[in-house]
């Protein structure tokens, strides 16, 4: 059994036409020029197979050969490893490849709808309360410099608000230290924050766009619902694992291209806000229900929220949204 | 000429159908074995990439180890799990964290070096890469503090440094690398960057001025008149102009980003010369480049990522078709370095930060 092979030696950068003969048992013979070398087959190695790269023979003195196929002499040489000729299969062949991509979608949808959520969900329930204390007043901090203002509500209406809302609180059952605050901001508007330890935010906007406490105490169950899932945390822990998770996949931070991966990173992490918005919809709608409020006020509050408000909105725009739809959030409280 | 005749054509001959299948396979041995699989993905990617890519007749060879380039990961990974938790536990020592990690990076930028050129082979003969600690510390820290201080000043200097010290240390067999060119000519192409940013903004506040005064006097016309301007006109207009801003900017920066990076890669590679009179050519044109980068870019976006090996082989082929090499003499006698088994000794951390060190690239 002959081949024809490029062989070089190790030595010198010089490229030899060269001839590998496998006529004698145990031992390939190497002629080139005026060059004869003799290998025992133990001590040559393949170089495993990589897509359509011409395959490749080391021997042991620190020469090889490329040559362009290897099936004729593949029955003389050492096995490869069977694992790494499957996934050079895998690799090469269309439908395979078609297979794996398949599959990898599948594997990474498993981890980002199910595997990574549950995992969150589990450590954030093992946060000691001190750290997500500490956590809490950073967040708070960095919130109160950048968009809050002090609340210009007078000091008895804030009052009288806390006092509602912590007996509203109690009602819940909470283990939960739960501390209201009101603050000023034009910049964030009518709104309502979850940090993480039980600190709840409404903005004075807020205050003044619901048309009655009863609205408000939606809106402050909706919160809880937050706090009460931990969702800050869980949110901070999914978006991180699935960003790196997608870095994994496009190679490196650095290069230009992985610019491409920030788009659906961003899609991913917006999808976990609005469930975590549906969760704490849901809480609020429960605890609604079960102290027989009714759910029309907070209804009214969320169509004021959203200005551009529109029955038919339901287009792509969901996709790139933190929120739920409103439309879909007035359906669901509608529906009780 | 004999020299004319005898140029070599760097080629780059992968496709993008063969990386797909490389690239998906990784992915997903990768998701499997959280992470364990990526120094084989890694050799697998390499050992594609540097085996197509030809000149004179002969491919380039990857041949690092996998086990080799896992064991710097989980030193690099134990290290990242000690910062967390020390930085958790005693906040504030993020900066001493910083600190060692600025110490160490001219030790990091050499071992990755070196591990990345003595596992790359052509004609069975393999690259290197000398280990000047003292040198890499001088050049990298020395020189780089005082970029700050100088305003920036110095960054041409630098590059131009930081260039030189990767180009003299490195080596293919008993032969070195050498750069012919000076500071002057990385003077030269960040002044050009400097220009076409301070001409670009003063084109784009001429363009900008007529629309701010034709804004101001409907503003006024509205005020005397007593009508309110249609807020909804007025918000788009107020909201527009910034966002058009920042976009002429950002891709102002990003146009100038690749200017510089095509520019010092040609002058570089036009530079360099190995022993025995062997030099390169690359004739990279800015337009292509900026057009590979942004079209690559949306595609990649397009597709979620699906193209992204599309884009990989599409950019290197464009790389390995400007560049040309010059030989000086035979191409077949190169001779192995003779200290090379030895110092293949003792690297078994070999790339725990392997990244890629711009410059050259």
């Amino acid at each position: 059994m002959n081949v024809e092979v490029i062989w070089y030696d190790g030595k010198t950068s010089r490229v030899y036409e060269a001839s590998l003969n496998f006529s004698e048992t145990g031992f390939v013979r190497l002629t080139a020029d005026n060059i004869s070398l003799r290998y025992a087959i133990d001590g040559i190695s393949v170089a495993e197979p990589v897509g359509n790269l011409k395959p490749k023979i080391y021997f042991p003195d620190g020469s090889n050969c490329e040559l362009s196929d290897l099936s004729a002499i593949r029955p003389y040489l050492p096995k490869t490893s069977g694992l790494f000729e499957f996934i050079h299969r895998c690799e090469s062949k269309f439908i395979y490849a078609a297979g794996v991509a398949v599959l990898a979608v599948g594997v990474f949808a498993f981890m980002i709808l199910y595997a990574v959520p549950e995992m969150a969900r589990q450590i954030a329930n093992q946060i000691p309360p001190a750290l997500e204390q500490t956590l809490g007043r950073q967040l708070l901090d960095t919130l109160d410099r950048l968009v809050f203002e002090e609340s210009r509500l007078p000091l008895d209406r804030q009052a009288q608000l806390s006092a509602s809302f912590l007996k509203s609180i109690d009602s819940m059952n909470s283990t939960i230290d739960y501390q209201i605050l009101f603050r000023s901001s034009p910049k964030m508007g009518a709104n309502a924050l979850a940090l993480p330890s039980g600190i709840i935010i409404f903005t004075d906007e807020i205050v003044e766009l619901a048309e009655s406490d009863e609205a408000l105490i939606g809106v402050l169950a909706h919160e809880v619902g937050h706090i009460e899932q931990r969702h800050s945390i869980r949110h901070v822990l999914q978006d991180s694992v699935v960003a790196l998770l997608l870095v994994t996949i496009t190679g490196d931070i650095s290069s230009i291209s992985s610019i491409g991966a920030a788009l659906p990173t961003l899609m991913v992490q917006l999808k976990f806000s609005r469930e975590f918005e549906t969760e704490a919809d849901d809480f609020a709608i429960r605890y609604l229900q079960d102290n027989n409020i009714s759910t029309e006020p907070l209804l009214e509050l969320l169509k004021s929220l959203d200005k551009k408000y529109d029955e038919e909105d339901t287009g792509i725009s969901n996709y790139f949204s933190s929120h739920p739809a409103t439309i879909e959030r007035i359906k669901k409280l509608k529906r009780r | 000429m004999i020299e004319d005749n005898n140029h070599q054509n760097f080629s780059f001959n992968g496709t993008a159908g063969a990386f797909f299948g490389i690239w998906i396979v990784n992915i997903l041995l990768t998701i499997l074995t959280l992470g364990i699989y990526t120094p084989w993905a890694k050799v697998r990617t390499n050992r594609y990439f540097y085996g197509h890519t030809n000149v004179a007749g002969s491919n380039f060879d990857y041949l690092a180890s996998p086990i080799t380039i896992l064991k710097g990961y989980l030193i690099a990974v134990a290290i990242f799990i000690v910062y967390t938790v020390v930085s958790a536990l005693a906040p504030g020592s993020e900066i001493i964290f910083f600190i060692l990690l600025m110490i160490a990076l001219p030790f990091i930028i050499v071992r990755a070096m070196a591990f990345r050129l003595r596992n790359t082979a052509y004609r069975n003969l393999r690259f290197r890469f000398d280990r000047q600690y003292g040198q890499a510390a001088w050049v990298y820290l020395g020189i780089g503090i005082l970029i700050p201080l100088t305003l920036g000043l110095i960054l041409p200097y630098f590059a131009y440094r930081t260039n030189k010290f990767l180009i003299t240390n490195a080596g293919y067999g008993q032969s070195r690398f050498s750069l012919q060119c000076g500071a002057g000519d990385f003077y030269k192409i960040y002044l050009i960057a400097l220009g076409i940013l301070i001409g670009a903004g003063i084109i784009v506040a001429v363009v900008m001025m007529p629309v701010m005064m034709e804004m101001k006097t409907v503003m006024e016309q509205a005020a005397q008149s007593g009508v309110e301007p249609d807020p909804a006109t007025m918000g788009a207009a107020m909201a527009g102009l910034p966002v058009l801003i920042y976009f002429l900017v950002l891709l102002l920066y990003f146009g100038v980003f690749i200017y510089i990076r095509t520019a010092v890669a040609n002058l570089v590679w036009n530079n360099i010369t190995l022993d025995g009179g062997h030099r390169f050519e690359s004739s990279l044109k800015l337009g292509r480049m900026a057009w590979i980068i942004f079209s690559n870019m949306v595609v990649i976006l397009l597709s979620l990522g699906l193209m992204i090996p599309w884009a990989r082989v599409r950019m290197v082929r464009y790389r390995m078709n400007t560049l040309v090499l010059i030989p000086g003499g035979d191409l077949d006698t190169f001779i192995r370095e003779k200290a090379e088994e030895e110092s293949a000794l003792g690297e078994e951390m070999g790339d725990v930060f392997d990244m890629d060190i711009g410059g050259i690239g």
